[in-house]
């Protein structure tokens, strides 16, 4: 899944540093250890996902939303967009993820 | 190092563990490939005290980066200080390091907004009695230390490196103006021979040099470092003139060079002696520090060791403040200390013996 | 073997320069002017290798009487970690007890070259069934009566983890049994060696289960991990051994251990490894029977 658009005016969300996460798949859940912080996580798929989209480059809530639900064939609807938004800003709280800075 | 009896070893790494050295010592070993030859034992306790450095550094770097996500859009310029720079810059002092707070220099007019913008995000004030709140916010110069409590790393800001009570009076100002920012340039730190400066200030004027062995590494281990640059002497001894810091300065060249047979230029030893005591102070001191910097064997403490820590700990408070405040704040400390005592002496006694 | 040195021949080593004891992987050298002391540690260690001087201790542990008033009022014991006092002091009755638990502390502080669980575990046919601890768990007791049947003692209170490799490292020490467990215990196993009873410790009464001779013979052999069982005492209660996911198991035992956080990635790993190697369970019992039994079982399968 390449997420190639970004919409300039609009700041991008990005992971922090990319080496610093280290993954552990459990069934349908993740174990996320970030060496940045120390802090472990354990995460559902989606947040998971998310997570690892932005590791490959900084993107939009939108930009990013639009392409998962490429991703499972699925129209993207507003409320999507918001939910991942939400994440976005809940996994910021966490230490995860940060506003690009212009 | 690896032709040492098991006795040898035992008394080295009680030592540095008590002298806060261990991890550097692990980390030299380490660094130089001859952990592997190294006894089982030396290996572990090597082994685990990296382990604290790890985590030390790792947690002061985090610490960092909230305070700059806290911080997002300000322009306050954000000076580290002390073990915070060495490790952010890579210097050598911070090669093994366990640290135990974040230290910030900030200009004294942005030390209120900043610290509100702390506190709004999430930050708190470290509980201090009443009267040590005082104490740090009147006559120190710091805010009393801060800490996020999902962290527990102590914030200590500062607006100046000695306190205000105190006869030494660094400009600040200079301080800010000549520090130097990193790859990161929201983060500064101070320019070389402040760096040394400071840690002469904190050392010998600021901090109890009990455990000030490690300190006193960290100045030898800068003398070396920016000593390399021949230009980096004078300038350090003109610094120090135009600061009024010849004094500490002196201090530190004379025991780095004693203890720690760092190798100072004679002409700059020559001319910080501008800044030395008179003959009989001079004596007293080289006397204190030899007694309290050389870590003592473990199982038998000296008598004369804790008479020198006693006279050393009222001398730092002495250089501190004026006197008759001295004398307050000490009679004040151990009052308080004298109701801990009682009030935690009823706790001794247990059941029916 | 401590055991082989005349009661006199210790107390003067101890008050002297000293004793070496390997206890687990650990050299630890113990010093004391307490003759209680001196009595109960031959007791308790009496198996234990002494290690000849000079010899590199991972801990230096002092056993004594603080100076002033509370030499003869009152009397009190101090623990001392290579010189330091971490504690308040003891009162002078209680100076086994303080050793125990001073040493747990030393050992939680410092043996960072493991990752350290807060467990009990013991070995059979080779492998070892980590039960990690949580308050009123009764961990301590079903430690020491699978002991009592015959499985391998590593620790009752530490599951010392290699980071490398993940295999559990044996720590066999004197089990402690507070309050009701020590009758359990006595009844449970009349033949085990129970020291005496120390009442008004900070946990109540305490009394020492005795190492077996096997254990502490096979210290120096380390056993990799099979069964992660979170025990689950409550009187009353049917036998049940739930299993649990793994994501489950892995967040138990991340809190569950000392120094997860302090060992950053490597904790990491090493929790993840071991519970990738393990089946993780609840065991919710009342009878001890019947949870040895349901264990026994376990590990034959």
């Amino acid at each position: 899944m390449v997420v190639s658009q970004q919409d300039q005016s609009i700041p991008g969300w990005k992971i922090l540093e990319a080496d610093a996460l280290h993954w552990e798949k459990w069934g349908e859940q993740y174990a996320l250890y970030d060496s940045l912080s120390g802090e472990t996580h354990l995460l559902p798929e989606f947040s998971a996902r998310v997570l690892q989209q932005l590791s490959a480059g900084s993107v939009t809530a939108e930009v990013l939303a639009r392409a998962l639900c490429d991703a499972s064939g699925e129209t993207c609807k507003q409320t999507f967009v918001d939910h991942v938004s939400q994440l976005l800003s809940q996994l910021q709280a966490a230490g995860l993820t940060e506003k690009v800075r212009s | 190092m690896t032709d040492l009896g098991p006795g040898e070893w035992d008394l080295l790494l009680r030592l540095a563990r008590r002298a806060r050295l261990l991890g550097r010592l692990a980390s030299i070993m380490d660094e130089t490939g001859d952990i592997e030859q190294l006894p089982a034992s030396v290996r572990d306790q090597f082994v685990a005290a990296m382990v604290f450095v790890s985590q030390y550094q790792r947690t002061a770097r985090w610490e960092i980066n909230r305070i700059l996500a806290a911080l997002e859009g300000s322009d306050v310029p954000l000076v580290l200080l002390k073990g915070s720079a060495y490790i952010l810059a890579g210097l050598p002092p911070s090669r093994g390091r366990l640290l135990s707070d974040v230290d910030l220099l900030i200009p004294r007019d942005s030390l209120e907004s900043f610290e509100q913008t702390l506190l709004a995000g999430g930050w708190e004030s470290v509980k201090l009695e009443e009267y040590d709140q005082r104490y740090y916010r009147t006559w120190m110069h710091e805010l009393p230390p801060l800490r996020h409590p999902e962290r527990l790393i102590e914030v200590d800001i500062h607006h100046t490196i000695s306190p205000l009570t105190s006869r030494l009076r660094p400009d600040p100002e200079k301080l800010l103006a000549d520090s130097i920012p990193l790859a990161d340039s929201r983060l500064r730190i101070l320019q070389p021979v402040d760096m040394v400066l400071h840690s002469a200030v904190h050392l010998f004027h600021d901090g109890e040099l009990v455990n000030g062995l490690r300190d006193l590494v960290d100045q030898a281990d800068l003398f070396r470092h920016f000593g390399k640059n021949a230009v980096f002497w004078e300038e350090l001894v003109a610094r120090a003139r135009m600061q009024g810091l010849l004094r500490p300065l002196f201090y530190s060249m004379r025991y780095t060079n004693r203890l720690l047979a760092a190798a100072i230029p004679g002409a700059a030893m020559a001319a910080a002696g501008d800044g030395a005591p008179g003959s009989q102070v001079l004596r007293l001191m080289d006397y204190l520090i030899e007694a309290v910097m050389i870590p003592e064997h473990p199982d038998i403490p000296r008598r004369k060791r804790a008479v020198a820590q006693w006279l050393l700990y009222v001398r730092s408070h002495w250089l501190r403040m004026p006197p008759g405040m001295l004398l307050q704040h000490l009679a004040r400390k151990q009052i308080m200390h004298w109701k801990h005592r009682k009030a935690t002496a009823g706790t001794l006694v247990q059941g029916k013996q | 073997m401590l055991a082989g040195l005349a009661g006199e021949a210790c107390r003067q080593r101890l008050t002297g320069k000293g004793l070496l004891l390997k206890i687990g992987p650990f050299t630890v050298e113990v010093r004391s002017d307490i003759d209680g002391f001196s009595h109960l540690l031959r007791q308790f260690y009496g198996q234990f290798s002494l290690v000849d001087a000079p010899a590199i201790a991972d801990f230096h542990v002092q056993i004594v009487r603080p100076g002033g008033v509370r030499r003869w009022w009152r009397p009190q014991v101090q623990f001392l970690l290579d010189g330091q006092s971490p504690f308040r002091p003891f009162q002078l009755g209680h100076a086994f007890p303080l050793f125990e638990w001073g040493l747990n502390w030393g050992i939680a502080m410092q043996a960072h070259q493991y990752l350290m669980l807060h467990s009990a575990a013991v070995e059979r046919a080779g492998k070892v069934l980590i039960l990690p601890a949580w308050p009123g768990c009764g961990k301590s007791t079903l430690c020491a009566a699978l002991v009592s049947r015959g499985w391998r003692l590593f620790s009752d209170e530490f599951g010392l983890v290699r980071t490398d490799g993940g295999e559990l490292v044996p720590l066999p020490r004197p089990t402690p049994l507070k309050n009701k467990s020590i009758e359990v215990i006595r009844d449970f196993a009349p033949d085990a060696t129970i020291g005496p009873a120390f009442h008004g410790t900070r946990k109540g009464t305490v009394a020492h289960l005795q190492t077996p001779d096997a254990s502490v013979i096979q210290s120096h052999i380390p056993a990799p991990p099979a069964w992660l069982v979170f025990p689950r005492y409550r009187a009353g209660a049917r036998l049940h051994l739930k299993p649990i996911d793994k994501p489950q198991a892995f967040l138990k035992l991340a809190n569950n251990s000392f120094n997860y956080r302090l060992l950053g990635l490597q904790g990491f790993q090493t929790v993840t490894r071991l519970v990738r190697h393990c089946d993780s369970y609840i065991l919710s019992y009342s009878n001890l029977d019947e949870a040895v039994e349901t264990l026994n079982r376990l590990a034959d399968a």
